[in-house]
C-alpha cells in the first residue's frame, strides 16, 4: 500500500462524477489488458491537478485474468470500485477509502 | 559451530588469505571458551568515547543525521588502541558479508532490465531520510545522476522477500504497457539494488493530499 505518493490522492475533497467516469475508464482499460490491478482503493488511485487524468499505482497484488476466472474476477473488481465510489459520495471511511 | 577469530591455533589446510585475516578453524570449541572469547573482544575493544552533553558529564550525545538538510550523522572516530592489530578484520566473503551489509547472493548474474532510454539509471541520489522522499513503506523518491530526473524507487528488502514479489509486479507493469503514461506510470528499470530488489517507476508529478503528520515513515 502507498500512503502518499507524490500527488494528489483520490479523496473526498476532489470526487466528482468526471473523475469517477475517468476512473471507471481506467480500470475497463487495465481489465482490456488482461490484468486485475488487485487492491482497489483510494489511496492506490492519484488524481492530475487539473483533475482531467486518473493514474492507477502499486500493482504488487495485481493479477493476470485467466480466462476461466475472467468475467468473475472483473465483475469482483468492477464492484469493489462500486464501494469505494459510494463511500466517496457519502464521505464514509472505510476498506477503500482510509 | 560457526568458525571465529580470534586466538585459537590454526587448523592445517586453511587458505593463505584466510590465514593472513586471522580466520582460524577452532578446535575443542565449547560454549565457556567462547564466552572467555568474547569477553576478551570486550576486553580489548576500544572504549566508547563519552562526549560530555552541555558540558554534563555523564551523558552521552550521539550525533544524528539531519531530516532538514540531508546531512549524513557525523562518524564517532574511536581513540587509536595499540593491541589491537591481532582483532581479525570482517570477512570479505563474495555473497555474504561485506563491512556489515549482507550482499544479495548472486546479485553481480542478477538480471537488471531497463524499459526506458535516455535517461541513466545507474547512479542515483536516494536520501531516504528526508521525510520528503518517503511515500509508502517500500516506495521513495529518488533522483538519477547525471540527469537530475526525479523518479519513484519501490524497494523490497531481499532478507524478508525473494525477488518474485518484484518480478511479479514487473510482469505486470509489462502486461499494462499499452496504458504507460496514460492511466498507468510506466516501469522504468527492474534490477536488484544492494540488497534490495528494486523497481525504478516513472514518477508522477502531483500534489501531496494527506498532510505529512500522518505519515509512518
Amino acid at each position: 500500500m502507498l500512503r502518499c505518493w507524490q500527488g494528489s490522492q483520490l479523496s473526498h475533497s476532489n470526487f466528482t462524477p468526471h473523475i469517477e467516469s475517468q476512473i471507471r475508464e481506467a480500470y475497463l482499460a487495465i481489465h482490456a489488458c488482461g490484468v486485475m490491478h488487485g487492491d482497489v482503493g483510494a489511496h492506490n488511485i492519484i488524481i492530475s491537478p487539473d483533475g482531467q487524468c486518473v493514474w492507477i499505482i502499486d500493482f504488487e497484488a495485481g493479477q493476470v485474468l485467466s480466462d476461466e476466472y475472467k468475467d468473475e474476477a472483473i465483475r469482483g473488481e468492477m464492484e469493489d470500485l462500486s464501494c469505494m465510489f459510494e463511500d466517496l459520495r457519502m464521505g464514509k471511511r472505510s476498506q477503500y477509502v482510509f | 559451530m560457526t568458525p571465529m577469530y580470534g586466538d585459537f591455533f590454526a587448523l592445517p589446510g586453511i587458505t593463505h588469505g584466510a590465514e593472513t585475516e586471522g580466520y582460524h578453524l577452532p578446535i575443542n570449541f565449547s560454549i565457556m571458551k567462547a564466552l572467555y572469547y568474547i569477553s576478551y573482544l570486550a576486553d580489548a575493544a576500544p572504549k566508547a568515547v563519552e562526549t560530555p552533553l552541555h558540558g554534563v558529564a555523564g551523558q552521552v550525545e550521539l550525533p544524528m543525521s539531519s531530516p532538514q538538510t540531508g546531512q549524513p550523522a557525523a562518524e564517532i572516530v574511536q581513540p587509536y588502541q595499540p593491541n589491537q592489530g591481532h582483532i581479525a578484520p570482517v570477512a570479505q566473503a563474495p555473497g555474504g558479508y561485506q563491512a556489515g551489509v549482507h550482499i544479495v547472493g548472486g546479485y553481480e548474474k542478477a538480471v537488471s532490465l531497463q524499459y526506458h532510454e535516455g535517461v541513466t539509471y545507474k547512479s542515483l541520489k536516494f536520501e531516504p531520510w528526508l521525510k520528503a522522499n518517503c511515500l509508502g513503506v517500500k516506495t521513495w523518491i529518488a533522483r538519477t545522476l547525471p540527469d537530475n530526473e526525479n523518479i519513484i524507487l519501490k524497494l523490497w528488502d531481499a532478507w524478508k522477500c525473494s525477488s518474485d514479489v518484484q518480478k511479479h509486479e514487473a510482469s505486470i507493469y509489462l502486461k499494462l504497457r499499452p496504458l504507460w503514461g496514460k492511466y498507468v506510470p510506466a516501469l522504468r528499470v527492474q534490477s536488484p539494488l544492494e540488497f534490495y530488489h528494486a523497481l525504478i517507476i516513472q514518477y508522477i508529478e502531483v500534489i501531496p493530499a494527506v498532510s505529512f503528520e500522518f505519515w509512518m515513515c
